[in-house]
């Protein structure tokens, strides 16, 4: 699956789809401090994207993707 | 694991060359010769990631199977590209306007079919 | 032939022919909009299938064709007789094309004079009506290519640009504002920003601040791209071709604003096709032969290439050019240069990246290379499942090991004969026909299988036929209806094929003889139009098929007297022949009631060719017309002619078939029951007397040697209305065997319909009952068979 949604985190996957951003979008907005961990993501659609990006989540693990890694810089541990 | 991609061609020999394109590309193929084909084996579960389709094709065309598509509750999102010709602009934009993500122009090279594949596919 | 081409082939015809049909259909009602859309369907499927093999010409062709069309279509153009006619030839022309492709697998350049004609006839037709001209690709971008300065950029991509600035390579800065529902038209920005050649930076933000989270609309799509790329302003392009509208894409500049833009003015958008056009005249050049104006030739080609690469603004090719032309010169041949044009502008006229070292291999092998790019292809995919196309050698293939099949099985019953006969043991011999019986069924089904496979609808032939009767309507200055009635009828492929020349042969027939010019039908009260029917039916197992007319008819007395001037008939032949006898002259060889020979049925073809293959394929012909009324051919014919079952019989220690469809019955008399009437030995079976002939006569012309038997063996055949009596040695068991007909020489021998090879080796002549009786027949007519009262 390419998205898991744990206790207090998510993992996303491989590619995340559009058709998981409303459940991200849901989960994250029921776990305003809920962490994700991007570690094995190589993608993730814009709708996903939109959401970490409005929901400013803290990101646990950035991708091991060095594209994708760097891209997400902006989003990245702080 | 394997992309699945369904070809929509009126033409067997445009399907099959695609298919053997998309096939040695590493993606699965199923194949449908109109678009009430199509659509049924949408409609049966058939959740390809993309649609390759033509848009002049007996019975149900390209672009009503567009429509279609985009109404079916599961392929709000799917990526649909178009098989058209170099003078078929009026027909690509028609297209777009109905959901289609974008276009080939035939004939399709593979170098074509990737190039354009990766740009809506992830991981490809 | 690679797979590709002959799937192109198969489809082509059927295209072509769903073509000429729409044509036709809207020649009889050019508001037919439904015939209107197909025939758009059916041209731009075939010109979009024809860019898949190497065939330029066709595809040019059909190119102009489909926008004639198109213009008809869009109602800027009528649907014209003489547009029908241009379509139609032109057409022609592509499946001219078609067939040459499947012979010889490519379409000769030389070619390109004759589609350039047609597209020329084309084109004056649709004066007026432009095709439907697809705007540059860069007409999109073309405003926004008002280059940025370095200093413009975000600060986080200036240092970034510098760096590739200063290596020299050209950069743009690309924003991309995706649309809000972009999502619902299956895009990724994402995806395509990260995918973007050349992308050297980027970032995303969002185009208005982030609502609340249970106000968000994940699938609205809020964000903006900024990235910089280092690829080609066309590469660009190209990728973000679907999206052009909300990418904006500026060339970057150095800070100096007097400095020399970095990036190379871009060069003007040559359409393919007039590069393909350039460069199929230069080929054609140089298909010119090797001779003093050689030199001048490839000169010229040269500066026609040359003009070429800078009208693409690809001048850093000249050197390799030059270098080309060099080695044309030096070898008197054309192929360097055709190597630097295939490798330079490959399949779409592009460049490869790497045409600067072409001097170095210009190997003639490579040259090959263009036309295999087309991977090889699976098996063809039906449209749906329950269709599979297979090729005809398969088919016929499969269907000559069902052949041999038979006859393999055929040695079990010849072995069974054997065990019992010189080894006397009678259980194995009936094991070995029990596996023989089995084997027997199992063939027999698998033939039926295979026929079934070879089943073809007449569709196959006829529907050539609206296309031909209107051709020959037109030239005859005849107005024709065509009525066809039981095309899904249908019948072994090799008959139906068989079939076409001899059916096409009776509709020109009809057409130049038969039916009438309107004048002389409104004369006669006739509708000015005739009607010329074809119409096809199974009985049991033979196919009917009639060609008939209501056209003039034909006069029998006339016929008579023709035949007579001919000298075919004698008068005394001429005074018995009844009306309908006589009309069967027609199909005598050198018959020919036209009294000058036209060009449309008279072709030095008479109604005898289409007898001859008519029986040849194991049917019959037979002519009805009432004068003034009509013309009727009733042609019959077996469904199906792969196995032959034939009667073994023996004469003088020599076997014999006799083809069992023949053969009425065999019976064994006392050689008192054949007796002497006007010089003929007849028979009296069941009430009819009956001619019997020895087969060892016929054979061998030499008198038969009646053994002092006890019984004799007779084998009574039917020969059209009659029957006769064939005296044999012995007869032996029945065969399925595959006639083969007999080869050169010994095909003139016609006592023999063709040879079987038999289960032991042996080659089994098969009698033609037909020829071996002919004398027979002409002594002791039909009425031989009457009853006589005892």
């Amino acid at each position: 699956m390419p998205v898991e949604f744990r206790k207090r985190s998510v993992v996303l996957r491989d590619h995340v789809t559009v058709e998981e951003a409303e459940s991200l979008l849901s989960w994250l907005q029921d776990h305003p401090r809920g962490q994700v961990n991007l570690k094995h993501c190589r993608h993730l659609h814009t709708a996903c994207l939109q959401v970490l990006l409005a929901a400013r989540p803290s990101i646990r693990v950035m991708p091991t993707d060095p594209d994708l890694r760097r891209w997400l810089e902006t989003l990245g541990p702080s | 694991m394997g992309r699945t991609i369904l070809v929509v061609d009126d033409s067997a020999v445009m399907r099959s060359s695609l298919k053997a394109n998309l096939e040695m590309q590493g993606f699965q193929v199923r194949m449908a010769a109109d678009g009430t084909e199509a659509l049924a084996q949408l409609k049966n579960g058939f959740k390809p990631d993309l649609v390759l389709t033509d848009i002049h094709m007996p019975g149900m065309d390209g672009l009503t199977l567009i429509r279609e598509i985009r109404k079916l509750p599961g392929f709000r999102f799917v990526p649909i590209l178009v098989l058209t010709t170099e003078s078929q602009q009026a027909k690509r934009e028609e297209a777009r306007r109905l959901g289609a993500t974008g276009w080939l122009v035939k004939p399709v090279s593979g170098v074509d079919l990737v190039n354009t594949i990766r740009k809506v596919l992830p991981d490809t | 032939m690679s797979t590709l081409v002959e799937q192109f082939v198969v489809e082509a015809r059927e295209l072509l022919q769903g073509i000429s049909e729409q044509i036709l259909a809207l020649e009889a009602r050019p508001e037919d909009s439904e015939a209107l859309h197909e025939l758009f369907r059916l041209v731009h499927t075939l010109k979009g299938n024809s860019g898949l093999v190497e065939a330029p010409a066709m595809t040019r062709v059909l190119h102009v064709a489909e926008d004639l069309i198109g213009a008809v279509r869009d109602g800027r153009q009528p649907f014209t007789q003489e547009l029908a006619d241009a379509l139609l030839e032109a057409l022609d022309f592509v499946a001219l094309l078609v067939d040459e492709l499947e012979q010889e697998g490519t379409v000769q350049a030389a070619h390109n004079h004759e589609a350039t004609r047609h597209i020329q006839r084309l084109q004056a037709l649709g004066d007026g009506a432009a095709p439907e001209a697809s705007p540059p690709a860069s007409a999109a971008a073309a405003d926004d290519a008002t280059p940025i300065t370095l200093e413009a950029l975000p600060e986080e991509a200036r240092a970034v640009a510098r760096e590739r600035l200063q290596e020299g390579s050209p950069l743009h800065w690309i924003v991309y504002e995706p649309e809000e529902d972009c999502f619902f038209k299956g895009e990724d920005p994402f995806l395509l920003a990260r995918q973007t050649p050349g992308v050297c930076w980027g970032r995303f933000s969002p185009r208005e601040p982030w609502p609340a989270l249970d106000a968000m609309d994940p699938y609205r799509c809020v964000l903006r791209f900024e990235l910089l790329s280092e690829a080609p302003r066309a590469a660009l392009e190209e990728h973000f071709s679907y999206v052009a509208d909300q990418v904006c894409l500026q060339p970057v500049q150095a800070s100096r604003p007097d400095a020399d833009p970095v990036d190379p003015p871009a060069p003007v958008a040559i359409p393919d096709e007039a590069v393909q056009q350039i460069l199929e005249a230069q080929q054609a050049v140089l298909q010119g032969p090797v001779d003093e104006g050689f030199d001048g030739r490839v000169q010229a080609v040269k500066a026609a290439l040359e003009g070429l690469l800078k009208a693409l603004g690809w001048e850093s090719a000249r050197d390799a050019l030059e270098a080309a032309l060099e080695a044309s010169r030096q070898t008197r041949s054309p192929e360097p240069l055709r190597q630097w044009i295939a490798q330079t502008f490959g399949r779409h006229a592009e460049p490869t990246p790497d045409a600067g070292d072409t001097a170095s291999e210009t190997t003639p092998e490579r040259q090959s290379n263009a036309t295999s790019e087309a991977p090889r292809l699976p098996e063809a995919r039906p449209r749906s499942s329950s269709t599979l196309r297979v090729s005809q050698e398969r088919i016929d293939a499969l269907m000559s090991l069902v052949g041999e099949l038979v006859v393999a099985k055929n040695g079990l019953a010849y072995l069974a004969g054997k065990v019992q006969r010189d080894y006397e043991l009678p259980e194995l011999s009936r094991e070995i026909k029990m596996h023989f019986a089995a084997l027997h069924r199992i063939a027999e089904e698998l033939q039926d299988a295979v026929m079934q496979v070879r089943m073809l609808p007449f569709a196959h032939v006829f529907q050539r036929f609206p296309r031909l009767v209107r051709d020959l309507a037109r030239r005859l200055g005849k107005e024709v209806r065509l009525e066809i009635i039981g095309e899904e009828t249908e019948a072994d492929k090799h008959l139906i094929e068989s079939l076409a020349d001899p059916l096409i042969h009776l509709i020109r027939n009809s057409l130049d003889h038969g039916i009438e010019p309107p004048e002389e039908r409104r004369a006669r009260g006739k509708p000015a139009a005739g009607l010329l029917r074809i119409r096809t039916r199974q009985e049991g197992d033979r196919i009917w098929i009639e060609v008939s007319d209501d056209g003039r008819g034909i006069d029998p007395e006339r016929i008579k007297r023709k035949a007579y001037e001919k000298g075919l008939v004698d008068e005394a032949a001429l005074e018995r022949m009844g009306p309908a006898e006589a009309l069967q002259l027609l199909f005598r060889p050198g018959f020919s009631t036209a009294s000058n020979v036209s060009d449309i049925s008279g072709r030095g073809v008479g109604l005898d060719v289409v007898k001859r293959t008519v029986e040849q394929l194991g049917g019959s012909v037979r002519l009805e017309s009432e004068p003034g009324k009509g013309t009727r051919f009733i042609l019959s014919l077996p469904l199906s002619m792969m196995v032959t079952q034939v009667l073994v019989v023996e004469v003088q220690g020599q076997l014999y078939g006799l083809p069992v469809d023949a053969v009425v019955e065999t019976v064994r008399v006392a050689p008192e029951a054949i007796q002497r009437i006007q010089h003929q030995d007849t028979l009296v079976l069941r009430n009819q007397v009956i001619p019997v002939e020895s087969l060892q006569y016929r054979l061998n012309d030499c008198k038969p040697s009646h053994k002092a038997a006890d019984t004799l063996s007779v084998v009574i055949v039917q020969q059209e209305t009659s029957r006769v009596g064939l005296l044999v040695d012995d007869f032996r068991e029945t065969l399925d065997v595959v006639l083969k007909p007999l080869p050169g020489v010994l095909a003139g021998l016609s006592l023999y319909a063709g040879s079987a090879l038999l289960g032991d080796g042996t080659v089994l002549m098969i009698l033609n009952l037909k020829t071996l009786l002919e004398p027979c027949r002409s002594n002791f007519g039909s009425e031989a068979s009457s009853s006589v009262t005892t």
